[in-house]
Formats: structure tokens, C-alpha cells, sequence
């Protein structure tokens, strides 16, 4: 491939797969079962238009030679005008996501748009994938225990249209094994806790840990699902850990001793309930009482949170004044509207919309607000 | 001199030296305006400018959209010299932008080493041997 035979988009991706694993000391070359491209938020703004015209380059005509997946865009045009966004947003905004719509068509992704992970790969246990987009790598790996690094948009798109990747830290065995081990402490009830709660708990572990070793969670309730991983990704907030093990429910940690290796934890520390606290007060910066948006669905909302928002809202009202938004991705929004589950939150006066949530947020208070 | 193995990505320049702005918990490039080239968010650091410095923290961290701050502080011509950290394995989305920008990356800096290393120090790094030595 190096030697352009299979021409320059390839020569120049697998360039930088080499040069990739010469920084990290690979010794080989492995084949990937399939990728996730696409992370970067293409706007209308400089970078936007940097990243993009990178991307365009580096994919060179080429289409992906594995199943690959697509993340979100900033924003789903055919909501533009529903969500009340002006013109100025929208118009160069809309030629780079149009342009990125084209890329993925010619590329061949497949154009899940979501930064949840769904459905088009068969997930195995020790396969072996080249991810973007930290909480689509971080859940992947946890949870179905396939294979991935965190990678970049360039390495990931770069493998993508290679179909291969250097073996090197989350490929290798020894790299997957837990190194800190962490408790809830005893005034944390596990069989309570919420959603919310275990993003605080993933995001108050990376800022203990605050390196690249992997946690191993111990005491965690039975019903620890896929909704409940897909919280915990927040530890890269402070770490560049893309893992993490809970004992009794995900694939490589059906024991401590799995979870660990074999080997002792460098480091063990509990999380209590001020630690969660905690993390709510630093996201809460206001005290102000009234809600102008509620935002859910960042990573994209599952079937499961889907069906728990449609019981909640059932014959109630969105508050006047308030907007409630709720982003998911087009095969969960379409399963979920055959299944019932939209009705009932659109009723309530709710959106639920297949795109990217923060953005969609952001733009809306932008549009209003100004800042 | 005091030194460090490390390892890496390093452009071609076999031999290098600069001042070290020291950051001593887990940084998110995206802390850096890019096209100023400024430090925004870090508050010991705020608006000095990231140009021609060797930036050492314990751990890269963040969105994986960090990736493409190398490649904009490059492009304004407000590259740090180097970026170099404890971890054993540095955070792969900044390596793809360090690669793409030609700025090196290094990783596995010894931890007692660089808790030795203020702001202001003067850091050489020897490409060849894959070291770091504080001058």
C-alpha cells in the first residue's frame, strides 16, 4: 500500500498508520473489522472549513475498505427551520454539511450519524476496530469488549480506507487489564443511583486517576446495562484512559482478578456520595430556578432511555418557557417512533430529533440569547 | 544534567531545546485558542502564548476534536516546540494531530523527573537517544 500501488489516498493513509506506529513502538500491522469516522463538528466557521477540506483530501476518492460508521453532524438541515435557526447560521454551515453528506456518500460510510454505537457491526468479544468520537470508543470497548484505540478523525479515516491499523496499546492484551481500582464508598446506595450519577462517578474517577490506567469498578448494581455504560465515559474529561471494567458485567471483568490480570491494583480509592455531589456543583453554575432548555441525549439517547423519558412525560406538559430537546439517531428515532415511544414526548410539547443534542441545543440559545 | 527517556513522535531535528511551560494535571488542547496560539482556560498560564515552547503535562485528555489544534497552531505558525508527558501510551487523537503537523509528541517522561522541571526551564530533547534533559 506504501508504495501507491493501490494509489495515493491509500499510500498517504497508511504513510501515516506507519508513522503511527513507529511513535508508539508497533511491531506489525493488523486488519480491522470495521471504524467510526467523522468526529470533527463541521461549521461554518475557519476551522470547519480546514477540517473538512482535510478530511476531503485525505479520502481521496477512495471508499472505506470495512464496515464504517458516521457521527453526528452539527446539525440535521432538515431541522434548521424548525428549530427557528437564522440564515447566518446556517448558510455556510449548511454548503460544509452538505459537502460532509457527500463524503460520507462517496466514501461509502454508512451514515448512522450518532455518536451512540448501534447496530451495523456484529460486536465480538477481541475484534479488532478503528474508533473516533471518546464515548463510541470507550463504550465499545468496555462494554462488547472489542478492540479499539481512541483514535483521531485523521488515523481513524486513514484506517478506514486501509483497513488497517498498527498494534499498539488497546490491541495488546496487557494494555486492557485494569490498573486502579475503585469502590463505592458506603453511603453511596448502588441499587439508586441514577444515570447522572454514574456519569459524575466516571467523571470524579478520571480526575483521581488522571493518566492513561484503566479503572476496575467493584459493587456496582446487577442491572449495570448498556444505557448505564454509555454514562460512563466521562473519565477522559481528565484522563486519556479509553476503558474501563465493571466487575460481574462487562465481558473482560468477570472477576477482579480477570479485571486486573492477575496483578495487584497500583492504586485503590472510594467514591462517596459528596464525591457525585461535587461533580454536580461543578457543572451547576447557576442558581437561577427557571429552565429555558433541557437538553438530553449527549451521547445519543437508547431505545431503553427512549421508552423511561415517553413513561415520565405520559399526559404531562412542558413547562411554558421551557424547551425539552432529545437527540437521538435516526435507527433508534424510527424504532422508536414504530414502538409508540415519541408520541407521548411530542405531546408533552418535547422534540425529539435525530442529530447531534449539544449542538442542536447550543444553536438554539445562540439563535435566542446571542451568546 | 538531569535526563529522561522517552517515546515518541519527533520530527527530524535530531537535537532541540525550550523554555517548558509545565502544566501539573491532565490538559485538554482544546484549552489552546487555536489561532492565537494562547493558553485560554488554564489559569497560571492564561494568554501566554504556546509558540516555540515545550509543553509538559502528566496526561493529554479531552474531546477527541483536540486532534486538530496542532494542526491549526500550525498553520498560523504558532507551534510549541514540543508537547511531552508522563503517560505510557500518550492520547492517540493528539498523536494523529502531532503527525499531521509535524510537531513531536512524546510520551512515558519520567514522573520523578519531571516533577523537577518548572515553567521557564530549559528542556533539551535528543531525538536520536529518545531522551529529555532538563539544562
Amino acid at each position: 500500500m506504501l508504495d501507491g500501488q493501490y494509489g495515493a489516498a491509500v499510500s498517504q493513509a497508511m504513510q501515516m498508520l506507519t508513522e503511527l506506529g513507529e511513535a508508539y513502538g508497533a511491531e506489525n500491522m493488523l486488519d480491522i473489522k470495521g471504524a467510526h469516522v467523522f468526529a470533527w463538528k463541521v461549521a461554518g466557521d475557519l476551522p470547519g472549513n480546514v477540517v473538512l477540506q482535510k478530511l476531503v483530501d485525505m479520502a481521496g476518492g477512495e471508499r472505506v475498505k470495512v464496515p464504517c460508521t458516521s457521527n453526528p453532524l452539527t446539525l440535521n438541515l432538515d431541522l434548521a427551520e424548525r428549530l427557528g435557526l437564522p440564515d447566518d447560521l446556517t448558510a455556510t454551515h449548511r454548503e460544509n454539511i452538505s459537502r460532509l453528506q457527500t463524503l460520507v456518500r462517496d466514501s461509502g460510510v454508512i451514515p448512522t450519524y450518532s455518536c451512540n454505537y448501534h447496530y451495523p457491526f456484529e460486536p465480538k468479544l477481541g475484534d479488532h476496530y478503528a474508533l473516533t468520537e471518546s464515548n463510541v470508543c470507550i463504550f465499545v470497548n468496555s462494554w462488547y469488549g472489542m478492540m479499539s484505540n481512541m483514535e483521531g478523525d485523521m488515523t481513524a479515516l486513514a484506517s478506514a480506507i486501509t483497513g488497517k491499523t498498527p498494534r499498539y496499546g488497546l490491541y495488546l492484551d496487557e494494555n486492557r487489564h485494569g490498573r486502579v481500582l475503585v469502590r463505592l464508598s458506603d453511603d453511596v446506595d448502588a441499587a439508586k443511583l441514577t444515570n447522572a450519577d454514574f456519569g459524575a462517578i466516571s467523571y470524579r474517577t478520571g480526575e483521581i486517576i488522571g493518566d492513561d490506567r484503566v479503572p476496575v469498578y467493584v459493587g456496582f448494581p446487577e442491572d449495570f446495562t448498556a444505557t448505564r455504560a454509555k454514562y460512563m465515559q466521562p473519565q477522559v474529561a481528565h484522563s486519556s484512559s479509553a476503558l474501563f471494567h465493571v466487575v460481574g458485567a462487562t465481558p473482560e471483568a468477570p472477576t477482579l482478578e480477570a479485571a486486573l490480570g492477575g496483578r495487584k491494583p497500583e492504586e485503590a480509592f472510594t467514591i462517596s456520595r459528596t464525591d457525585i455531589e461535587d461533580v454536580y456543583r461543578t457543572f451547576n453554575t447557576t442558581d437561577k430556578r427557571e429552565i429555558d432548555i433541557v437538553g438530553i441525549g449527549c451521547p445519543h439517547c437508547t431505545l431503553e432511555e427512549l421508552g423511561e423519558l415517553a413513561g415520565l412525560l405520559q399526559g404531562k406538559r412542558v413547562s411554558d418557557g421551557t424547551r425539552l430537546f432529545i437527540g437521538t439517531s435516526a435507527a433508534v428515532k424510527s424504532l422508536a417512533d414504530r414502538m409508540g415511544l415519541v408520541k407521548p414526548i411530542e405531546e408533552a410539547g418535547g422534540w425529539c430529533f435525530p442529530t447531534c443534542a449539544r449542538w442542536a441545543c447550543c444553536s438554539w440559545v445562540l439563535s435566542r440569547y446571542g451568546t | 544534567m538531569k535526563s529522561s527517556k522517552v517515546q515518541g513522535y519527533c520530527t527530524s531535528t535530531p537535537l532541540s531545546e525550550g523554555e517548558a511551560v509545565v502544566i501539573f494535571r491532565p490538559f485538554d488542547l482544546l484549552s489552546i485558542e487555536p489561532i492565537s496560539g494562547t493558553f485560554e482556560a488554564v489559569h497560571e498560564h492564561e494568554g501566554k502564548p504556546i509558540k516555540d515552547k515545550i509543553l509538559v503535562a502528566p496526561c493529554l485528555c479531552g474531546a477527541t476534536i483536540a486532534e486538530f489544534i496542532p494542526l491549526f497552531l500550525s498553520m498560523v505558525d504558532n507551534r510549541p516546540k514540543a508537547i511531552i508527558t508522563t503517560e505510557s501510551i500518550a492520547y492517540v487523537p493528539i498523536m494523529s494531530g502531532c503527525l499531521a503537523a509535524g510537531i513531536p509528541l512524546l510520551y512515558g517522561l519520567d514522573r520523578e523527573f519531571a516533577s523537577g522541571v518548572s515553567t521557564g526551564d530549559t528542556l533539551g530533547i535528543d531525538a536520536e537517544k529518545g531522551e529529555v534533559g532538563l539544562k
